[in-house]
């Protein structure tokens, strides 16, 4: 049985539909993130599924049990809970240790029992020594480790969090990921992760679920959603990406200015009919000289129009000859080529991703 | 009830026949009108008779005879503190227990409205003849008087440089230096207006405004203004006068040839009040001999026939007087403040 | 984060007790704002007598050319009066907020104290002063021979500046928070095509500043003719009617509460519409070329005119708060004013007497500290009950119940007292002359500026502070003891003093509403004034200084020196 499950949930703002249809199963102690642009409805969701906001239509349930439902919705406090914001809150009038303390007494718990779990968890994260500090006191990374602390120690149904990271700098980010991933590897806490930026997502979490406009656009593991996104949304917001359009013209698909074999492709379109593709500028070889023979690759003849040193990579973008596409080729940082060089490019059809035309 | 017969005697053989008499009879009642009074514990005094600081020091003297018996003065201008009892009683709203003012057609006009408590003092029968009938029989009793009269800066003008008649403050040479009160404000001030107005006829006001005075509220202003010297010349009360002179302040004071206007000032128990008893032994005192003393230590006049003289005062009967009806100041006052407003606003 | 609260609509209170509760605040509001301005519309347009509808109150309060003549001289007084503030302000703010003119905190600190005097304890030290023949100013005058004194202050162009000097604060504190905005780039860009300090001041930096301006203009000309103190003090004597005096007048034998009415509703209707002109105006030319820090700022050096500018600052310091300040102490510790300064004439006797021997005084302090903590408390609650309300969108119609807590800012103290006096005072609630009726007006008068400083004081707290406890299984109530409290304790206690200092020396309000056991030292120094007791009076007016200097040192500690911003922005 899953853990969490939201059911055609739907939230409307006026006639704005933040959050439209998103149905969604957690199973028990899984990790889930909820990716997409500003005003995509993630934190919406994530606010429903707190009880901050009712659902205008849909429900929410939790081991069986309805959350919410449209005009309804269990108060946050009566949820079992917990949730890390984008701000922390960490309260300010109170120290490391009572703040961390704060779930434990509203639940009554005796004061030795208190003790031994706060500082339990303030080892965890680190934090034994700061104890009786005030959280002015603390570094951004301190406090968010305090918030985290705060959260886990009350051992939450659920644990929710609101784009917890945006606030700290890049690599205070990459350090604060790994150790959410650490702390869920160590309590298996079932996990509602909100963010924008899909390297955090990939690095926390068991699955993914990208949102647009209110709608999930694909849930899957991360290395499914990278490799084989299934809307030209996902492949676009999901690493970079070269879209190729095209139609089926007997054995070959004609994109603009080329035409290529249709042999090779895993999902083949039928005849006349429109296809596109996803390739990423990591899945195209770009070489000096045509091919002795194709190697069941595509092979694309153009010429160098623009590039861009970026230390660990080149970029470079190529129109092919008679053609007004460009395509971004990313290559090793050894490999120098100069504007306006005539280069061919392979890609293999294997390996590229069929999604749905524009 | 012994009280009328007691008035009838006293009105028969003179205040001086009973007077060994009379006390030991009013004490006894006195006694349980002090003892009400002081499980009530204090009264409010409306006042405009006097200035704010000797009406504070009248009211402690009262609290020093009668202890436990607290008196909150309310002292504003005649005018004012009529407004004051008139707003409490359209707003049933009781406050004020004794209202003592500067306007004594205030007081028919409150007996009109059933607003004055029936009650006839002991010590009203100690009020000087000359005054006796200008009360209202048990239920209001003048309780102190004055004469309004010119006040001058006696460092800037010596006496006989001061004007002696009211038309002399019309004379152009106190230009910008004459100071007076308002009729809208200060009751007295509305009686010796209307004093003029009869005498001289508006006119009188027409040329006065031409003098630009110094027009303040209460008829204690154009004794501040004389003290600064901002003015040489007013008309104000012989006691605002003779009493700010005693603090060692220039004034002077001219008994006007044309009269000294009589300003009664009139005292009585509101139905309403809140404190019946307290008020009633407070009505009473201000007719009593200890409060006669005080009254003269400020140069207020008292109503009663034996008060002691008041210091510095000419003897009133080598003052020319000029004397108006409660009648006359009724109809009077309201007309003139009305005329006061169009003429200097 | 805002965007919460921008989208989301909270789960509602959900008990009948929570609901009861905000009905209850929504009731608070409706009798203490709604419900006197109504009473004064309908009071207005009745008979006294017997209640039918009629415009004669109007025609009576008009009908006389006298009346009108107060109207327009209240409105030549503002205008005169915004004027006069717009020549004291704008020089000073200019050098303040862009030039290396010397002595800027000292400048700001004394503008601060012309405004924290009350307007009608500055008229008497100006009376003191330039009182025609006797005044200290006249009487140097004097000296030179000349017969008729320098100054007369009882005229209209006296009343104007004593009311300018203590008004142009407002104007100041609006320029320099533009001027402060305003680009050092503008200004090259003018230098550069070859315009001089002055004119690029005149042509580009103060135009800029012109939405703000403007606003400072509005407000300074609305206080001027809502101001009661200092007409009655000055306007009297000189024998002229403002509209402040002239509602005093119908509030005389007999009293007219209707006619009252009537006349104080064109008043707020002129209050009404120059707000909405300042609305419209800051609205709509906005700070646009303001906004942001704009780029860095340069002082512009004016060499020695600098000294010139300062020396303005600082006569106009001393026409505002040394001067005046001077006379009142000479006065307060003088035996009799007039005497001038010796030793013999130097007593604390004022002051003894006051507070040991004058019940009325010493009453007078009493009621007037505790009126104004009685009404700073209630304004407080029930703007905090309201903000956090508007905050978290917890009724329907939540956004109402701020707009009706900001509403008193509009209304003149003045019109409040009448429509209070109407409302309340009559049976059957019969307030008039119970300290609760003088409470509830002040908290009313002063609830805009407790509500505005309580809701950014909320605003100020991430909402995520109080879900954070909720998530964490505590409700409302848990999260606004335990946290939301706490937090706000400095922001609170600062709001708390904004209206409690006003509220210490609120006149206009209670001059309609007091008793005879009511007064506070702002009615009973008018009382004074009547008696021309300056002395005494003098000596009051410090006692008040004193005590309001005494409580915001005290509070100092706790709420810091943003005390002062918000004050400014208030």
């Amino acid at each position: 049985m899953s853990k969490l499950a939201l059911r055609g949930l739907t939230r409307r703002f006026g006639r704005v539909a933040a959050v439209e249809d998103v149905t969604l199963e957690l199973t028990e102690g899984e990790f889930v993130s909820l990716l997409g642009p500003s005003g995509c409805g993630k934190t919406t969701t994530l606010r429903m599924i707190a009880g901050f906001i009712q659902p205008s239509a849909g429900t929410i349930e939790m081991d069986g049990r309805t959350l919410s439902a449209p005009g309804f919705a269990l108060a946050p406090e009566r949820r079992g809970m917990s949730m890390i914001f984008q701000s922390y809150a960490v309260w300010p009038n109170m120290t490391v240790g009572e703040n961390v303390a704060f779930g434990l007494k509203l639940r009554r718990l005796s004061a030795s029992e208190i003790r031994r779990r706060v500082d339990a968890i303030l080892e965890v994260v680190r934090l034994g020594a700061l104890r009786d500090r005030y959280p002015a006191e603390l570094s951004g990374g301190q406090q968010q480790r305090v918030a985290l602390a705060r959260a886990i120690v009350i051992e939450p149904e659920v644990l929710l969090l609101d784009e917890p990271l945006s606030n700290l700098d890049a690599a205070l980010r990459e350090e604060m990921r790994g150790e959410i991933r650490r702390l869920h590897d160590a309590f298996r806490i079932t996990t509602v992760y909100v963010t924008h930026d899909q390297a955090e997502a990939m690095v926390t979490s068991d699955r993914i679920v990208v949102m647009n406009h209110g709608r999930i656009e694909q849930a899957d593991d991360p290395v499914a959603l990278y490799t084989r996104p299934r809307t030209r949304f996902v492949a676009g917001f999901v690493g970079r990406t070269n879209f190729l359009d095209g139609t089926a013209r007997g054995d070959t698909i004609a994109f603009p200015g080329i035409a290529l074999p249709l042999a090779g492709l895993a999902d083949s379109p039928a005849p006349g009919e429109k296809a596109s593709f996803s390739v990423r500028p990591r899945q195209i070889a770009m070489h000096e000289a045509p091919p002795a023979s194709d190697g069941g690759c595509w092979w694309i003849e153009g010429r160098i129009v623009e590039r861009a040193y970026l230390g660990e990579q080149w970029e470079y973008v190529v129109q092919p000859s008679n053609s007004a596409l460009r395509l971004r080729v990313s290559t090793p940082p050894l490999l120098r080529r100069a504007i306006g060089q005539a280069v061919w490019l392979e890609i293999d059809p294997r390996a590229i991703a069929r999604i749905p035309p524009p | 009830m012994p009280a009328p017969t007691r008035r009838s005697v006293t009105a028969g053989l003179g205040a001086l026949a009973v007077a060994p008499l009379l006390p030991r009879l009013a004490k006894a009642e006195q006694a349980t009108l002090a003892e009400a009074a002081r499980k009530e514990g204090g009264l409010t005094w409306y006042v405009a008779q006097v200035d704010g600081e000797t009406a504070e020091n009248m009211a402690r003297a009262f609290t020093q005879q009668f202890p436990g018996v607290k008196v909150s003065v309310m002292r504003t201008t005649g005018q004012v503190a009529y407004e004051r009892l008139t707003q409490d009683l359209r707003n049933n709203a009781p406050q004020c227990d004794v209202f003592s003012t500067t306007d004594i057609a205030h007081m028919p006009a409150l007996m009109k409205r059933n607003a004055l408590a029936r009650y006839a003092p002991e010590n009203a029968q100690a009020i000087a003849p000359a005054l006796k009938g200008l009360g209202e029989e048990g239920f209001y009793y003048p309780t102190t008087y004055t004469l309004f009269v010119i006040l001058y800066n006696s460092q800037k003008l010596k006496p006989e440089e001061a004007p002696r008649a009211w038309t002399d403050l019309l004379d152009p040479k106190w230009k910008g230096r004459v100071a007076v009160a308002h009729p809208g404000f200060s009751g007295y001030m509305g009686v010796w207006t209307l004093a003029m107005r009869d005498l001289y006829k508006w006119d009188y006001f027409d040329k006065l405004a031409r003098n630009n005075p110094r027009i303040g509220r209460s008829a204690v202003d154009p004794v501040t203004l004389l003290n600064a010297g901002e003015v040489l010349v007013g008309a104000s009360t012989v006691s605002n006068g003779l009493l700010s002179a005693s603090k060692g302040n220039p004034i002077g004071v001219q008994y006007p040839t044309d009269g000294s206007v009589v300003c009664i000032g009139p005292s009585g128990v509101l139905a309403n009040a809140p404190h019946p008893n307290a008020a009633r032994l407070f009505a009473n005192w201000l007719l009593s001999p200890e409060f006669a003393r005080i009254a003269t230590r400020y140069y207020v006049f008292p109503a009663r026939a034996d008060s002691p003289a008041v210091p510095g005062a000419k003897p009133l009967d080598s003052v020319k007087l000029i004397r108006l009806t409660t009648a006359q100041i009724g109809k009077g006052v309201p007309e003139v403040i009305e005329q006061w407003r169009d003429t200097f606003s | 984060m805002a965007r919460h609260v921008q989208l989301g609509l909270p789960a509602r209170w959900s008990t009948p007790a929570g609901g009861l509760a905000l009905l209850a605040i929504a009731a608070v509001l409706l009798f203490l704002v709604v419900n006197p301005l109504a009473r004064l519309v309908a009071v207005s347009l009745q008979d006294p007598e017997t209640g039918a509808f009629t415009f004669a109150n109007y025609l009576a309060a008009y009908g006389r050319p006298r009346y009108v003549q107060a109207l327009w001289n209240s409105l030549a007084l503002g205008g005169v009066v915004t004027l006069l503030c717009l020549g004291f302000a704008l020089p000073v703010a200019w050098g303040v907020a862009r030039t290396d003119m010397p002595g800027k905190a000292l400048v700001r600190v004394a503008v601060l104290g012309a405004f924290a005097t009350p307007p009608y304890l500055g008229a008497i030290g100006w009376i003191l002063l330039a009182g025609p023949n006797a005044g200290w100013l006249n009487r140097v005058w004097s000296l030179t021979g000349a017969r008729a004194g320098l100054f007369n202050i009882y005229s209209f162009g006296g009343l104007a500046f004593i009311i300018a000097i203590y008004s142009f604060s407002y104007l100041f504190i609006f320029t320099t928070a533009a001027l402060e905005l305003v680009s050092s780039e503008m200004e090259d860009a003018a230098n550069i095509l070859g315009a001089g300090p002055l004119r690029t001041a005149l042509r580009v930096t103060l135009p800029l500043a012109l939405p703000a301006i403007a606003g400072g203009a509005i407000v300074t000309f609305l206080e001027t003719i809502a101001l009661f103190g200092s007409p009655a003090l000055i306007a009297i004597p000189a024998r002229f009617n403002v509209v402040t005096t002239q509602l005093l007048q119908f509030f005389a034998m007999p009293i007219r509460v209707e006619v009252a009415a009537a006349y104080a509703i064109p008043l707020l209707l002129i209050t009404l519409a120059l707000f909405g002109v300042q609305r419209w105006l800051i609205g709509r030319r906005g700070f646009v070329a303001l906004t942001g820090k704009g780029g860095e700022r340069r002082l512009i050096a004016l060499g020695p005119w600098r000294w010139v500018l300062f020396g303005y600052a600082a006569l106009l310091l001393c026409l505002s708060v040394v001067l005046p300040y001077a006379a009142l102490a000479q006065a307060a510790l003088a035996r009799a004013w007039g005497r001038g300064f010796s030793l013999s004439n130097l007593t604390l006797d004022n002051f003894r007497y006051l507070l040991f021997v004058h019940d009325t005084a010493a009453r007078s302090v009493v009621n007037s500290f505790t009126f104004a903590a009685a009404a700073a408390s209630i304004a407080l609650l029930l703007a905090l009950a309201v903000g956090y309300i508007v905050a978290r969108r917890l009724l329907p119609f939540a956004p109402v119940l701020g707009f009706v807590s900001m509403a008193p800012f509009v209304i003149p103290g003045i019109v409040l007292a009448i429509a209070f006096y109407a409302a309340y005072a009559p049976p059957p609630l019969s307030l008039y002359g119970t300290p609760l009726i003088l409470i509830l007006a002040f908290a009313t008068r002063f609830l805009p500026v407790g509500y505005a400083n309580t809701s950014a004081a909320i605003r100020a707290i991430n909402p995520e502070m109080e879900e954070a406890v909720r998530i964490l299984g505590g409700g409302r109530l848990v999260a606004i003891r335990r946290v939301l409290a706490p937090l706000m304790r400095r922001g609170l206690a600062g709001a708390w003093l904004l209206v409690f200092i006003p509220a210490t020396r609120e006149l206009s309000t209670a001059m309609f509403l007091y008793g005879p056991k009511t007064r506070t030292m702002s009615v009973m120094l008018m009382d004074m004034s009547e008696e021309g007791n300056f002395e005494q009076l003098a000596a009051l007016g410090f006692i008040l200084l004193i005590a309001t200097l005494v409580i915001v040192a005290s509070a100092w500690p706790l709420i810091g020196r943003d005390f002062m911003r918000r004050r400014e922005g208030a």
